[in-house]
């Protein structure tokens, strides 16, 4: 028999001070409560930050910058700047806080133990579980290290944890996107990396139901690189070796693979404190004792529930602010969008497919009278923008033409993965497809050495004057819009196209 | 009582699984019936996208009562838990000595050379490039496509 029948009192029904801290660190890291209703991102300059949890910041919620997305893009910029930045960050964060991050701050971390709580056949740590805990440095070294790397030294951002296995950015960002009927629109991207990504998603949380903190204990890269700073870190669970019988009974009741209290796998929940019969253990800050357990604790309880109360009080002051700072509305939410420039067309529903967007083109005689927008239907809006190697690419001079706007950046990989399909495009139509590839107006300095390196012979031009949004978009790269003969609109999607793709949707307007 | 513990973790055990297999053919089926020949115009050209909110809507509302089931299970199940569930008995594992305290100097050390590496971050444009990846949604590595 696994359990000892205790008599309960009402505090036992009550959520601990450390499940407390974790539901107000998941609502700090994801503070901005409005984007969940609007299916918007936050993009002020708060995600400068790293937070220190695993938390994506594609989240609508997150307010900082996911650190293990963060280092892998560093990586994967190496050839434009080392990654000091991260870097520094990373190390402060481990120096300072170690694992106790996943113990007390991390909302995945959070997650898992919640659905650890659905009662079922428990895992028990063993020679195996510790074994695969080693998993997560494998996982550190190839997803997170090796692959960005490797696709760095071909000019391809590839944050490969990110793409291929991060359950957060999945939970968080994906759905928690796509769960907002804002980006109804954005369902026609998913293809075989959401199913596999949704899979392995599914799988993790599964396995957190019958397997303690399972993704945090064999997956996680992030625990994998706090873990390393666990024997420096400033605050965490500490031993006083000369009140140590070394009974064992510390890492016996821990559920996590540590062999030794404060170790590369302790993630300082501080649960073995009261397990500890010496009280040798205790929860520290530097010299400052933050636990020392109840039985030690209790003399001075009366004190204690005074400072915690004043503590309890000054963080929930600190998360008001926060949340009001993040979620009351701004002279930029009151303003119309840029985009906005016409009514809406009569239908709601957008393209959603190529064949769509061909099936329906907008009639060619109506141009003259049709309102500019984004919409397909819609008068393309007018543009003029710098090219790269001189010159200057306005819209106006493509009339009669059909014509190809593709937003791009050379940090975003679907983006350079797709462009070789534009050239082709190019290759194939010559001069009567008009074909622009118009970059990002944000970190551009590297775009003259990557063009360098292809033979690309369409056009380059730089989104100086917010010319994306004029095109509905925002926040999501690639993004791909066919223009007809008359300049009206017939395709406007995020994410990627094939050569396939454009040619089912350039064909019919040339033929027109 | 801990027949009935029992009892109640492997039901749930079996739910969990069920679920979980349930949610992913879900998806895999999607996938599939997304990219099976008969949605195909021309090579590499769609009729329908493989997923829309539509389809996803349709295939929930399929699966909701198996969904609805395990959350009013699981909430019954805690419940149980809570009330009649005891507390895990300790166990004594052989414990590994700790290693040696670290220098006193490293600590100190390593503050200076991380706030050293933050500033020379933010002097090459690092902390830039972290913010650009954290307001622009990368649309393939939230798994997006």
């Amino acid at each position: 028999m696994d359990n000892i029948k205790t008599k309960k009192s009402i505090r036992d029904y009550l959520p601990t001070r450390r499940r407390l801290i974790q539901l107000y660190a998941a609502l700090l890291h994801n503070a901005n409560l409005k984007g969940y209703l609007q299916g918007e991102i936050y993009t002020g300059s708060a995600k400068y930050l790293c937070v220190p949890g695993l938390n994506c910041y594609s989240c609508p919620g997150a307010v900082g910058a996911c650190p293990l997305g963060a280092l892998q893009n560093a990586l994967a910029s190496t050839g434009s700047r080392a990654p000091y930045y991260v870097i520094g960050i990373l190390l402060l964060l481990g120096l300072t806080l170690g694992r106790t991050i996943c113990g007390f701050l991390c909302p995945f971390g959070l997650l898992q133990e919640l659905l650890h709580k659905i009662p079922s056949p428990k895992l028990k740590k063993s020679k195996a579980t510790r074994a695969l805990s080693y998993l997560k440095y494998v996982i550190l070294a190839v997803f997170v290290v090796a692959i960005p790397l490797y696709y760095a030294a071909q000019h391809v951002p590839m944050p490969g944890f990110c793409k291929y296995i991060c359950p957060s950015g999945t939970f968080n960002g994906a759905i928690g996107l796509l769960a907002n009927p804002a980006n109804a629109d954005k369902f026609s991207m998913l293809n075989i990396l959401f199913t596999r990504k949704f899979v392995i998603m599914v799988l993790i949380f599964g396995g957190c139901v019958f397997v303690y903190r399972a993704f945090c204990r064999f997956l996680c890269p992030l625990g994998a690189i706090y873990g390393l700073f666990n024997r420096f870190a400033l605050v965490g669970v500490k031993v006083e070796q000369s009140k140590c019988t070394h009974c064992g009974l510390c890492a016996g009741a821990c559920k996590m693979d540590v062999r030794r209290v404060g170790d590369h796998e302790c993630i300082h929940c501080a649960g073995c404190v009261d397990v500890c019969p010496t009280q040798a253990i205790s929860m520290r800050a530097g010299k400052a004792v933050l636990y020392a357990g109840k039985k030690a604790e209790a003399p001075r309880q009366k004190e204690l529930a005074g400072k915690r109360a004043i503590a309890w009080a000054l963080a929930l002051a600190v998360l008001a602010g926060v949340l009001l700072y993040f979620n009351l509305p701004r002279k930029e939410d009151t303003a119309p969008p840029a985009s906005a420039t016409a009514e809406p067309t009569a239908t709601d529903a957008p393209v959603l497919d190529a064949a769509a967007a061909t099936a329906a083109p907008a009639e060619p005689s109506a141009a003259p009278q049709v309102p500019e927008g984004h919409e397909p239907g819609m008068l393309g809006p007018g543009f003029t923008a710098p090219l790269y190697g001189g010159g200057s690419f306005d819209l106006a001079d493509t009339r009669g033409k059909v014509t190809v706007i593709n937003f791009w950046a050379t940090w975003c990989t679907p983006c350079v993965n797709e462009l070789p399909y534009f050239e082709q495009l190019h290759q194939t139509y010559g001069e009567d497809v008009a074909i622009v590839a118009i970059h990002s107006s944000l970190v551009t300095d590297d775009v003259d050495a990557y063009l360098a390196l292809y033979d690309y012979t369409i056009p380059f031009a730089l989104d100086e004057s917010g010319i994306i949004e004029s095109y509905g978009g925002s926040t999501m790269l690639p993004q791909t819009i066919v223009l007809d003969r008359d300049g009206v609109v017939v395709y406007n999607q995020v994410g990627s196209v094939t050569y396939e793709v454009l040619d089912s949707l350039v064909s019919p307007l040339l033929e027109d | 009582m801990e027949k009935t513990r029992r009892l109640i973790r492997w039901c749930m055990a079996v739910l969990t699984v069920a679920v979980c297999l349930l949610l992913c053919w879900q998806a895999i089926d999607i996938y599939r019936v997304g990219n099976s020949p008969a949605n195909f115009s021309a090579p590499g050209v769609r009729i329908a996208p493989v997923y829309s909110r539509q389809i996803v809507a349709e295939r929930l509302r399929a699966i909701a009562p198996a969904l609805v089931v395990y959350a009013a299970a699981a909430v019954l199940a805690l419940i149980w838990q809570a009330v009649h569930g005891g507390k895990e008995r300790p166990r004594v594992q052989k414990p590994v000595p700790q290693p040696k305290r670290a220098p006193g100097w490293l600590l100190p050390a390593l503050y200076i050379a991380a706030a050293a590496l933050v500033a020379l971050g933010v002097a090459n444009g690092g902390a830039r490039d972290v913010l650009v990846k954290a307001v622009n949604i990368c649309t393939e590595c939230i798994g997006l496509g």
